[in-house]
């Protein structure tokens, strides 16, 4: 066995604002192997940016443990915060907001250069350049501001400035949600050649399934601050197990127009101040209680994730070919 | 098309004036039949979105519009004034925007702003008005609606306040309802419960639907027939069922195939459209699209192809 230490690891996380009267995440566990991609997907409010935040200590962790490459970063100070920093990046859903209109690309390049590494000069335009032909940016931009950049071009400098202090991991938070259909198909191969190339480990947060499928070798299904089925992409999408997974995948429209009934949540998404005891999702869940006799289970205890590769949280997940 | 509930010929929408005048969008003709959905899909800066507020007569202070034909369920709106066109469309038009959030007034019950709209366009009592109120929101699938009707717009989750919007709509009946970008700010599951409604309300009472949205696929499942826009042009037209593989216009060909699919195949780059859509200030003289175009010739550098027999390409014509 070769080192087998995980990129990340989350080990039965929860996670309460000091605001909110019940967790926001709760017991969510998850490895991703270095060089790997896992996305999470689900409704606003599941809590899966809440997830993000925390890996990056934006937000502190209530309960169970955070590991980047091998070493314990919960609610990381000093050293262990330090470690986050060098191993960890961010990209965001919009880059206008991550980029500062006064400065030229090549500044705001050699800036998330100079703040983890001691380039100067020579090595530091050298360094720039290198990063900006890593995303595709020709060298002409250098002296460009972001209102001369299309959106693509300015989620590219991004993406660069994410990859200046040469991190190992990468969260990205929707990070085609504001471009145009054309512009995301760019970025999308970008991010892919990327991970290729630099053996990058990523984690991916997006409600587009497409995207996260196109993206990410696994995906983990969060609702109400829990993961209710993970696996692998593919195989997970052509036969989910739970029907909250199911329910996602059968909302979104397809070009040539979709197959069979369509699987209809009752109620909307809703609040961790609302959480029902047992199963999170069973009072919305076409399975649950109140629509199936003899499912009175679900509303009292909350179903564990068995099942590997691909597990599902669900007392009596879909089987087979039933997609009832 | 027999008694339409929309036309519009040769829309032109521009900004500022003489040298500094800018065109955005040119020579858009639409027509909205009653009962019929139709959709106007393209990327930011297509013009569709302007479109939708010329039709609707909301298009912002500074935007100069003009067209050769301009009605509502049959009235002359050019030659009307601002009251006249209040007039022929308040009570039978329902506009529903991106964000929810910017058309409730936040410190309003959600219900009263709902009975504003009967109060004003079908004279109804105060009290008829909030009864009116409760009953569209149950329409809307709000749940508990008497009680709802008391929220506030914070009170409501995002698409609980989009539904809203449609009741708002609702409150008279409409014979037309504009629905732009309408679940761009929702989640899937929501979005999917949104288009189920809009279809029902077409189905059920024969509003005729305008849906506005850069999402090709959602356009191809709730519209009859869809309208793709590229640079302030339609460039191409055609039924909903034909859009996935009929499309004959080289661009919505290429909108279609850069979107990543629940079953792509994996082992492919996803087919990206390279450059960027031109500056509205600068338009080549040819056709809009043809730096970006793979089938691209010397005549459509040159010259720009009209839109005939439902598309604008001269290698399609």
């Amino acid at each position: 066995m070769v080192d087998s230490t995980p990129m990340l690891r989350l080990d039965d996380v929860s996670i309460r604002y000091r605001t909110s009267p019940a967790d926001v995440v709760e017991h969510v566990s998850l490895d991703i192997p270095e060089g790997a991609a896992l996305g999470l997907v689900g409704e606003s409010g599941s809590g899966k940016s809440t997830v993000a935040r925390a890996i990056v200590g934006l937000t502190s962790v209530r309960e169970g443990r955070v590991h980047v490459a091998g070493t314990d970063v919960t609610n990381a100070k000093g050293a262990a915060l330090a470690h986050v920093r060098a191993n960890v990046q961010m990209v965001f859903q919009d880059p206008n907001a991550s980029l500062h209109p006064r400065m030229s690309i090549g500044d705001a390049v050699a800036e998330a250069v100079a703040v983890r590494r001691k380039l100067s000069g020579r090595d530091l335009d050298a360094e720039v350049g290198r990063l900006l032909d890593l995303v595709g940016l020709p060298s002409r931009f250098l002296d460009r501001f972001p209102f001369e950049l299309s959106g693509g071009q300015r989620q590219r400098v991004a993406i660069a400035r994410a990859l200046a202090p040469r991190p190992r991991l990468l969260l990205l938070d929707e990070p085609t949600a504001s471009l145009d259909v054309s512009i995301q198909a760019t970025v999308l191969n970008l991010l892919r050649d990327l991970q290729r190339e630099l053996g990058l480990t990523y984690l991916a947060i997006s409600h587009d399934l497409a995207v996260m499928r196109y993206l990410c070798d696994r995906i983990a299904v969060m609702e109400l601050g829990s993961i209710k089925e993970t696996g692998p992409a593919t195989e997970m999408f052509a036969a989910p197990r739970h029907r909250y997974t199911a329910a996602l995948l059968d909302a979104v429209p397809r070009l040539g127009g979709r197959t069979g009934v369509r699987i209809v949540l009752r109620g909307d998404p809703s609040d961790v101040s609302e959480r029902p005891p047992g199963c999170s999702f069973h009072l919305r869940c076409p399975a649950g209680p109140g629509a199936v006799e003899g499912h009175e289970r679900c509303a009292v205890d909350v179903p564990r994730l068995e099942g590997s590769p691909h597990s599902v949280a669900c007392h009596y997940p879909i089987a087979g070919t039933d997609r009832a | 098309m027999s008694d339409p509930v929309l036309e519009l010929q040769d829309l032109q929408v521009s900004f500022g004036t003489g040298r500094h005048q800018v065109t955005v969008v040119h020579d858009v003709s639409l027509t909205v039949g009653r009962g019929e959905i139709v959709g106007v899909v393209g990327e930011s800066g297509s013009g569709k979105t302007l479109t939708a507020m010329a039709a609707t007569d909301l298009l912002p202070s500074g935007a100069q519009r003009d067209a050769a034909v301009w009605r509502f369920e049959g009235v002359d709106l050019l030659s009307a004034g601002r009251s006249g066109r209040a007039a022929a469309m308040g009570g039978k038009l329902g506009v529903v925007f991106q964000d929810p959030m910017s058309s409730l007034n936040p410190a309003r019950r959600v219900g009263s702003q709902l009975a504003d709209t009967s109060r004003f366009w079908a004279k109804r009592s105060r009290s008829q008005a909030h009864d009116d109120a409760v009953d569209r929101l149950r329409r809307v699938r709000i749940a508990a609606p008497e009680r709802r009707v008391d929220d506030y717009p914070h009170e409501f989750s995002g698409g609980m306040r989009q539904r809203a919007m449609i009741a708002m709509g609702l409150m008279v009946t409409p014979s037309l309802i504009v629905a732009d970008e309408p679940t761009t700010a929702l989640d899937v599951t929501v979005q999917a419960d949104v288009m189920t409604l809009l279809r029902e309300l077409n189905e059920e009472q024969g509003t005729a639907v305008l849906l506005v949205s850069h999402n090709i696929a959602l356009v191809a499942e709730i519209c009859h027939r869809v309208v793709v826009m590229y640079a302030g042009r339609i460039i191409e037209e055609l039924a909903a069922v034909d859009l996935a593989t009929s499309a004959r216009h080289p661009y919505t060909r290429a909108l279609i195939g850069s979107v990543p699919t629940l079953d792509a195949d994996l082992s492919l780059a996803l087919p990206a459209i390279g450059g960027a859509p031109p500056d509205p200030g600068h338009l080549p003289p040819g056709c809009a699209f043809a730096a970006r175009c793979p089938l691209v010739t010397d005549r459509c550098r040159a010259e720009r192809p009209p839109l005939v027999d439902g598309v604008a390409c001269w290698e399609a014509h």
